[in-house]
């Protein structure tokens, strides 16, 4: 059931209509009313508060309008608020858990990871350590050296997204090493938008322990960018056809300890 | 982004503050997917401002460094805040941080060393120097857990002072290994070649198993980066050559069987294998 049908009166109607337009993207000319629609038909969003499942729709409507602001660019992020306090909730995915995960990161904001509160180093100077440790290294030894050089340091600061390729060990092996091809066939609008971007990938698994779940709508958050993914549990090319997404969880974030293949930059 | 410019100096310093605390809706539009840090979008922000804005954001973010010990500011949000202060390169902050770092303010208490390196960071980012002295009369507990720093700054001094007092600031393999994470940096900075005599040097002096992780380092690296693709072909091919040799004379019973000194045969390989020159 979708928002509409939580409506409780008219000006629940009005309410639901100021959430839509506050998370509309005019740049997204295919349907810039993308992210209300995710959140609306997104099959592992119920309707009304479930236990064990995600945060309900009704949920996120009584949230929102306990203390919805006047200020239109505040009522966006009240509704990413919501959104931030709903993660990891969709349905647990075991295959995931066994599997091989591919994962594609910004160098820069891997760079400011490595250089946060406890580092007397700068900016640059993790940049360049990172791309020693892709270029400079040998091949043979780079992943045993960006295990041994990054150690246990968590590589993101929020919740990771990554996929898998079931009919293989390697989650690229079907992609070639391009930048323009994983951009589109992870569906990363976000640096189709930004060709500026310096990307890296790399595989690996999940700690004993850790889960993955399939995102939800409220995983996908209510950014700008937000308009390029879809329900689902697969991620949405950008061009080629829907069939050639690959299955998609959000996970706990990881250190290189758990690479399989080294961190590699994406070839533009 | 929210019009920041738009803001009266109290509003933006109480969004300003909210954001590098991670509180409330001035911290909800971060880009988490791209795992955007607080700072990155006040920074576009003051990069793309004019001269009004840019003064109003210097005052608020100097004027919540005096919350930081006051308020109990984690370090992680002290980062935050000071880590804008010196991308932006707000040069205002000087004389404050100056402050902070001489009468050790922020040194007391549980994260002191850690909110003090954060001061001595800043203030080194945004171009002071202090003297070679200064640093290595840093307190203890910083050598000793952030080596990285103390040698950026005998950095600002020459890549020999620096390498000179190299003994004076690491003391054991760990603390070698943190300050190689600027290894890569000075590459680009001076060249492999200038590095590597550098580090030599520096090796013959170490102890053995400080000199052993410089070594490793080297062993390791088969350059190229910089530019990328090709980039100092020359450098690379003089390293390759001198880990070659080096290679070669460890499988022939190298330089134990022949001097039993490792730092001084370690020296000769970082020099391309010419010999230690002291």
């Amino acid at each position: 059931m979708a928002f509409q049908d939580a409506v409780r009166g008219p000006g629940d109607g009005d309410f639901l209509a100021q959430m839509r337009e506050a998370v509309r993207c005019p740049h997204y000319t295919q349907n810039e009313y993308q992210i209300y629609d995710n959140m609306d038909t997104d099959p592992q969003i119920p309707f009304k508060p479930t236990p064990g499942r995600p945060a309900s729709r009704a949920e996120c409507i009584d949230w929102l309008s306990r203390d919805w602001p006047g200020d239109f660019y505040e009522r966006r992020l009240r509704v990413r608020q919501f959104c931030h306090q709903h993660t990891q909730e969709g349905d647990e995915d075991p295959q995931a858990r066994a599997s091989v995960l591919g994962h594609v990161h910004e160098l820069d904001a891997l760079a400011k990871r490595l250089r946060d509160a406890a580092s007397g180093e700068t900016i640059a100077d993790a940049k360049a350590r990172l791309r020693h440790l892709m270029y400079s290294v040998p091949s043979a030894q780079r992943l045993t050296e960006q295990k041994r050089e990054l150690g246990s340091k968590p590589l993101a600061y929020y919740q990771v997204w990554s996929f898998y390729d079931l009919p293989h060990d390697n989650p690229f092996a079907a992609l070639d090493h391009s930048r323009s091809e994983i951009v589109d066939r992870l569906g990363l609008g976000a640096y189709e938008r930004d060709p500026m971007a310096e990307l890296v990938a790399w595989s690996h698994r999940l700690p004993s322990g850790a889960s993955a779940k399939k995102p939800t709508a409220w995983d996908a958050d209510a950014s700008q960018d937000s308009v390029y993914w879809r329900p689902g549990g697969r991620t949405q090319p950008l061009h080629k056809p829907r069939d050639s997404g690959f299955p998609e969880v959000v996970h706990d974030v990881v250190s290189a300890q758990e690479f399989v293949t080294p961190m590699q930059p994406l070839e533009v | 982004m929210r019009d920041l410019a738009g803001m009266t100096f109290e509003q933006l310093r109480n969004w300003l503050r909210d954001r590098m605390l991670l509180r409330g809706l001035a911290a909800a539009d971060i880009d988490r997917r791209r795992d955007e840090t607080p700072y990155d979008a006040p920074l576009a922000h003051w990069r793309k401002a004019d001269d009004a804005f840019r003064q109003n954001l210097a005052r608020a973010a100097i004027s919540l460094l005096e919350e930081i010990p006051a308020e109990g500011w984690p370090p992680e949000h002290c980062h935050n805040l000071v880590t804008l202060i010196e991308e932006a390169g707000m040069s205002g902050a000087i004389e404050r941080l100056k402050d902070i770092v001489f009468s050790q303010a922020w040194l007391r208490g549980a994260s002191g060393p850690q909110l003090h390196m954060l001061a001595l960071r800043t203030l080194l980012g945004l171009g002071w120097k202090g003297d070679p002295n200064f640093w290595i009369r840093q307190p203890e507990q910083l050598a000793s857990e952030y080596p990285e720093l103390v040698f950026r700054g005998l950095l600002e001094h020459g890549l020999d002072i620096a390498f000179s007092r190299l003994n004076d600031v690491v003391r054991d393999p760990e603390a070698m290994r943190r300050v190689l994470w600027l290894f890569p940096r000075l590459v680009e900075i001076h060249g492999l070649g200038k590095l590597r005599a550098a580090a030599a040097s520096a090796a013959r002096r170490a102890s053995e198993d400080v000199a052993e992780e410089i070594e490793r380092w080297f062993r390791v690296s088969d350059y190229i980066p910089a530019g990328m693709p090709g980039y100092e072909p020359s450098e690379a091919h003089l390293v390759a050559a001198g880990l070659s040799n080096w290679q070669q004379a460890e499988d022939q019973g190298g330089w134990q069987a022949e001097s039993q000194d490792p730092q001084r045969a370690l020296a000769g390989c970082l020099f391309g294998c010419e010999g230690p020159r002291e």
